[in-house]
């Protein structure tokens, strides 16, 4: 097949590669994953149970190549053209348009499952077609989707390895940058009659679903990358209305810088306590039980920092923006000229209607484009009840890191049912990143409720240990003076 | 079991135009299989059906348009145009009762 002189697709990676060509997937997040993207002229094996997106991978990169001004062929044996169509309209892909102008081409290799045979058959018809129609096209990319059906027809183990190998090669021979997706459910260390798949492939991409605490995640794994390195770990995914998404993966190391300069807490009585204010940059915690303030000391923060012409995205999993600024009212605080000069950006989430890596990659585009100082996070405990305590920690960690790489302070508020919880945070690892710790508790003296503010840590600060009564007055935040 | 029917039958009525049968046989080029798909099927079709049959033989490397519009993946294959049902079959055509089970008898099994 001849090679157009104008092929493109690769793209340049921050590591350059010693000598293997790639195409870049043009999926944010994989190609790091990946370390610039699939190898070209190469085979890359994706495998993993029924439903985990194994089609949706393939054909998204074939869109995207496409898109990019390289045609590719999509052969599925296991579903129709019109339900491929379908399906990719789904994700907001339109194939009939790029079919038209003959960027992309659809077979439907329908195999019945009891076909009629007399005596020995191979591939080459197969090999036919997609040589006939790569040259028409100009195409080196092609998808075939379902592979294991196919292979169904050669009944002999071995022969079915045969005639994948010859595939195997005849697409290398050709230069056609391969990816051939199967049906896999086996545990990772175990062996099966398509291990020798694994074996064959130049890149092997596992993809798995797995329930917990009844939340389902899809995970991405590289298995394998023949001449080049690659992440790893396990990365979540989610399918949406546009596509794949791959939250940005974490680092291994968390650099911890530290902050030199103060912002005010918006309470002069608590930036006292604090030794001058918040510490820009830094993480901050305020634990509680319900109703004991922790929305109203975010909140105090917020004016002041707007006031002070500094942005704040303020991430809501408790109310919604119109309650919390009428809340916010009857403490004297009135958000309503941040929001409307836009300084305060107010984003409300439902947090069982998506799930949690949805709700990071939504955060992390409002940080990329609004650019706040600060992110405050109302609050993370809702993560947990929505994704249970792992996939809530995972999704604390990337979210303080993308803040701290870019300087953005960000303050969590966690509801805690008695003060002793915020050791839970503790204990699963996070203590160490965060700066400053406030917790607020009622105290009932028996004759009287007071809340009562403790700063139960504050890296960096000398700072009291003692309970503080505080209020909420039409000021704001006060805490008695006659305290401290 | 079914029963094989007599195909005496068949290659005797010359004259039943609506009895002709119209094969493809698609091959992949020169190789082995294809040969003895060939040899096979005009073995199987003198020995049967006389006189009454037309093949039509279909190099998929030149034409892969057609393999395509016919689902052909695998060669050789045998698809009988004619009479209907269209009907496919995979192989070189070693095993003869089975062609002649799926090919030459029409209707019943």
């Amino acid at each position: 097949m001849e090679r157009q002189a104008h092929k493109k697709a690769t793209r340049s990676t921050p590591n350059p590669p010693i000598d293997i060509r790639r195409i870049a997937t043009q999926i944010k997040g994989l190609d790091e994953i990946l370390h610039g993207g699939i190898p070209a002229e190469r085979t890359t094996l994706i495998s993993g149970g029924p439903g985990t997106g194994k089609s949706v991978l393939g054909l998204e990169v074939l869109y995207r190549g496409a898109m990019a001004g390289n045609p590719g062929i999509f052969l599925s044996f296991e579903e129709t053209k019109e339900s491929i169509r379908r399906n990719a309209l789904t994700l907001g892909r339109d194939l009939a348009s790029l079919e038209q102008e003959g960027r992309v081409f659809l077979i439907e290799g329908q195999v019945a499952p009891h076909v009629l045979v007399s005596g020995n058959f191979n591939l080459k018809g197969l090999l036919s077609i997609i040589e006939g129609k790569a040259k028409e096209m100009g195409a080196d990319m092609i998808v075939i989707d379902a592979l294991d059906i196919l292979m169904r027809l050669f009944d002999d183990p071995k022969r079915q390895q045969n005639e994948v190998f010859f595939l195997h090669q005849w697409l290398k021979e050709q230069g056609m940058t391969t990816m051939l997706t199967t049906k896999n459910v086996k545990d990772r260390g175990m062996s099966d009659q398509y291990s020798y798949l694994d074996f064959m492939a130049d890149c092997v991409i596992y993809l798995d679903q797995r329930v917990s605490e009844q939340v389902t995640t899809k995970r991405l794994q590289v298995i394998k990358y023949r001449g080049s390195d690659y992440g790893k770990n396990e990365y979540p995914f989610f399918i949406s209305h546009d596509g794949i998404h791959f939250n940005p993966i974490s680092d291994t190391t968390m650099q911890y810088e530290s902050a030199s300069r103060r912002i005010s807490s918006g309470s002069t009585s608590l930036d006292a306590l604090l030794g001058g204010g918040y510490r820009a940059g830094t993480c901050i915690l305020i634990s509680g039980a319900t109703g004991t303030g922790k929305t109203s000391i975010a909140c105090t923060f917020t004016d002041s920092a707007c006031g002070e012409g500094q942005k704040v995205l303020y991430v809501s999993y408790e109310e919604s923006p119109h309650s919390m600024v009428q809340d916010m009212l009857s403490i004297g605080i009135d958000l309503r000229p941040a929001i409307e000069g836009s300084t305060l950006k107010l984003i409300s989430v439902m947090p069982e209607s998506t799930g949690i890596e949805e709700q990071l990659f939504h955060i992390l585009t409002a940080m990329k484009s609004f650019k706040p100082h600060h992110v405050i996070i109302d609050a993370i405990s809702a993560c947990k009840r929505i994704a249970g305590q792992q996939a809530a920690f995972d999704f604390l960690v990337r979210l303080i890191n993308a803040c701290r790489k870019m300087g953005i302070t960000v303050m969590l508020i966690s509801q805690a049912k008695r003060l002793g919880e915020d050791q839970e945070i503790s204990n699963i690892g996070i203590s160490s990143i965060i700066d400053t710790i406030i917790t607020v508790s009622f105290r009932d003296t028996g004759s009287e409720i007071n809340r009562m503010l403790l700063v139960k840590k504050s890296r960096g600060t000398r700072h009291s240990n003692r309970y503080h009564p505080f209020f909420l007055t039409d000021q704001g935040v006060q805490i008695d003076e006659g305290s401290i | 079991m079914a029963p094989i029917r007599r195909q005496m039958s068949i290659s005797s009525d010359k004259d039943a135009n609506s009895k002709r049968f119209v094969f493809q046989l698609f091959v992949a080029g020169d190789e082995s299989h294809s040969k003895t798909a060939r040899e096979n099927l005009r073995e199987l079709c003198e020995s049967h059906i006389p006189g009454s049959y037309e093949i039509h033989i279909v190099d998929v490397f030149k034409s892969y348009n057609l393999a395509l519009e016919n689902g052909i993946f695998l060669t050789p294959a045998l698809i009988r145009v004619s009479p209907e049902p269209r009907t496919t079959i995979f192989g070189d055509l070693s095993d003869a009762e089975e062609v002649l089970r799926a090919m030459l008898f029409t209707g019943g099994e």
